[in-house]
């Protein structure tokens, strides 16, 4: 059976709900007789559209205030505690800064470890053995190295130059053993060491202890650390609150953009519905029925970045 | 990562390096040959071996390729855990294993030229190696790579090794006749080769036995690394 003769299709022809492609066989009498039903449909696609954009709006700025909570309640209590300070060079170092110094430390305590073993293997010991003096010999040399530097730089000048004997006394003496086995390993290989074995080994005992220390005398103190995190809460809060204004925007946008699209859709339709109706005779000043849409209500716009300087700003 | 670990002298991952060096020996090279062997052995391969006894601990084979070598006897030597002991040790113990090397060797030597059996069985001394080989190693063979056995003989010239087909023939007959050797996990280095005084011996007939061996070698699940005179062309000291 032909599908377009069924009764279904020929009424709903008649009826108009299948206006789309056969426009031309009705009659233009229809069009007075019943209100074409697509504009309204229309509309009520467009406020769903904008309820669910609405609706995904408020998830995404719901989720971005919880966040800016969170981290308004870390800068606040930061605030709290350091926001007096005098911010120090310290704080402003190079971002690789930061990471750069756990690096070093590593690469020091590595150099001391090798250090250490190769001094230890003259004791006699097996490798393993040599490995596990050198690896405790450089824990206590490194930690008593850092925390001098550290105890220095706070100003307790004495304290400092206690610790720091302990490291530097424990380099000397595995220089020390550490020429003593060039020298053997010089007798069983047959070929004569240099005499300069030892200066060298010292110099390089030294060196690593003062890095140390040098280390130790960098290392931030803890309200410089508190006070970086503060800065960096801070420019956090302000990138959210950056972010959420620019979703308002946006929301908004989006919204004009698809009222804008709503109308043109249905000025469309009703030129397609003029072209479509030749005998169509509407009264002149009659352009189309543009149903009301009206796009749903957005919270109000949050505050932006520049809100928090202000209340930044300490009153004069 | 290993030659950091190399760099700072730090553990010795890993446990023992095998290395297994096949020489011609007894009646399967002549006396000149076996001498430059011991030469090469003594001059290049113990000094190399021996740089790597403070960090790593080998289990060197040597063992003879002869006209009998599947049953040939084998000398092993074990270095001393390089993590398990003092480092004045091992400086002192690299004379002993020199010596401990070559002493080894000259009694292999002995023992081949009193029991001289004609022919060079290079495949039987690879099947024995790869069936000594507890895990992934490293095999030197030191022969001059024509292998003469009931196999095969590569000596003879009218073999015409340098097509592909002669080649894939001869190795499908060692499969029927003696199986392939297992060398998984193996690298093999072929180095002695020499045309010897042998007039057949020309660079096509000496190409071709290249071409003979890695394909031989590969089929048998190993890797032939390098092919030469001198063991210096060997990628894994």
């Amino acid at each position: 059976m032909n599908p377009v003769a069924t009764l279904r299709n020929i009424r709903a022809n008649f009826f108009g709900k299948r206006d789309g492609k056969a426009f031309s066989k009705k009659h233009a009498s229809l069009a007075y007789l019943t209100v074409p039903p697509f504009p309204k449909e229309l509309a009520e696609r467009y406020r769903r559209a904008l309820e669910a954009h609405l609706h995904r709006y408020q998830a995404r700025r719901a989720r971005l205030e919880d966040k800016l909570t969170q981290v308004r309640h870390l800068r606040q209590s930061l605030e709290r505690v350091v926001g007096q300070d005098e911010p120090t060079p310290e704080v402003f170092s190079h971002m690789l800064a930061f990471g750069g110094r756990y690096v070093l430390m590593g690469l020091i305590f590595g150099a001391e470890l090798v250090f250490n073993k190769l001094a230890a293997d003259t004791l006699g010991v097996n490798q393993l053995e040599a490995y596990i003096i050198g690896f405790i010999a450089t824990l206590i040399m490194f930690w008593m190295g850092h925390e001098a530097g550290n105890q220095f730089r706070k100003g307790h000048k004495v304290l400092a130059g206690i610790l720091i004997s302990v490291p530097l006394l424990t380099a000397v003496l595995f220089a020390l053993l550490r020429s003593e086995f060039t020298h053997r390993m010089a007798q069983i290989v047959g070929a004569p060491a240099s005499s300069w074995t030892l200066a060298a080994l010292i110099a390089l005992g030294v060196g690593l202890v003062a890095f140390t220390f040098f280390l130790g005398f960098k290392a931030p103190h803890e309200r410089e650390t508190l006070f970086r995190r503060y800065l960096m809460a801070r420019n956090r809060e302000k990138r959210l609150l950056g972010r959420l204004v620019f979703l308002h925007r946006q929301a908004r946008r989006v919204q004009d953009y698809a009222i804008a699209r709503y109308r043109e859709e249905v000025a469309a339709y009703w030129r397609g519905f003029a072209r479509a109706w030749p005998d169509w005779d509407p009264a002149p000043e009659f352009v189309g029925a543009l149903p009301p849409l009206e796009a749903p209500k957005l919270p109000p716009e949050p505050p932006g970045p520049e809100s928090l300087d202000e209340s930044a700003k300490i009153p004069a | 990562m290993k030659a950091l670990l190399l760099l700072l002298t730090l553990p010795f991952l890993g446990g023992r390096q095998e290395y297994q060096i096949l020489v011609a020996l007894g009646c399967s090279a002549p006396r000149a040959l076996q001498n430059q062997y011991r030469e090469m052995l003594a001059s290049e391969v113990i000094p190399l071996l021996a740089s790597r006894l403070q960090d790593s601990s080998l289990r060197l084979y040597l063992a003879p390729v002869t006209g009998r070598s599947y049953t040939a006897p084998v000398r092993v030597i074990e270095t001393p855990d390089a993590l398990q002991s003092n480092r004045f040790q091992l400086e002192a113990y690299k004379t002993t294993f020199k010596n401990e090397v070559l002493a080894a060797f000259d009694a292999l030597r002995k023992r081949a030229s009193v029991e001289c059996s004609k022919g060079t069985e290079i495949i039987g001394a690879l099947k024995a190696a790869g069936e000594r080989a507890r895990g992934p190693g490293k095999i030197l063979v030191m022969a001059h790579g024509f292998e003469q056995s009931e196999l095969m003989n590569l000596y003879d010239y009218r073999l015409g090794l340098e097509k592909p087909e002669v080649r894939r023939k001869l190795i499908e007959r060692v499969k029927a006749k003696l199986g392939l050797p297992n060398l998984r996990g193996q690298e093999v280095c072929i180095t002695g080769l020499s045309a010897g005084y042998d007039n057949n011996a020309n660079s096509r007939l000496t190409s071709s036995i290249k071409a003979f061996w890695e394909e031989l070698i590969t089929a048998s699940g190993g890797k032939l690394v390098a092919y030469g005179f001198s063991p210096r062309v060997c990628p894994f000291w």
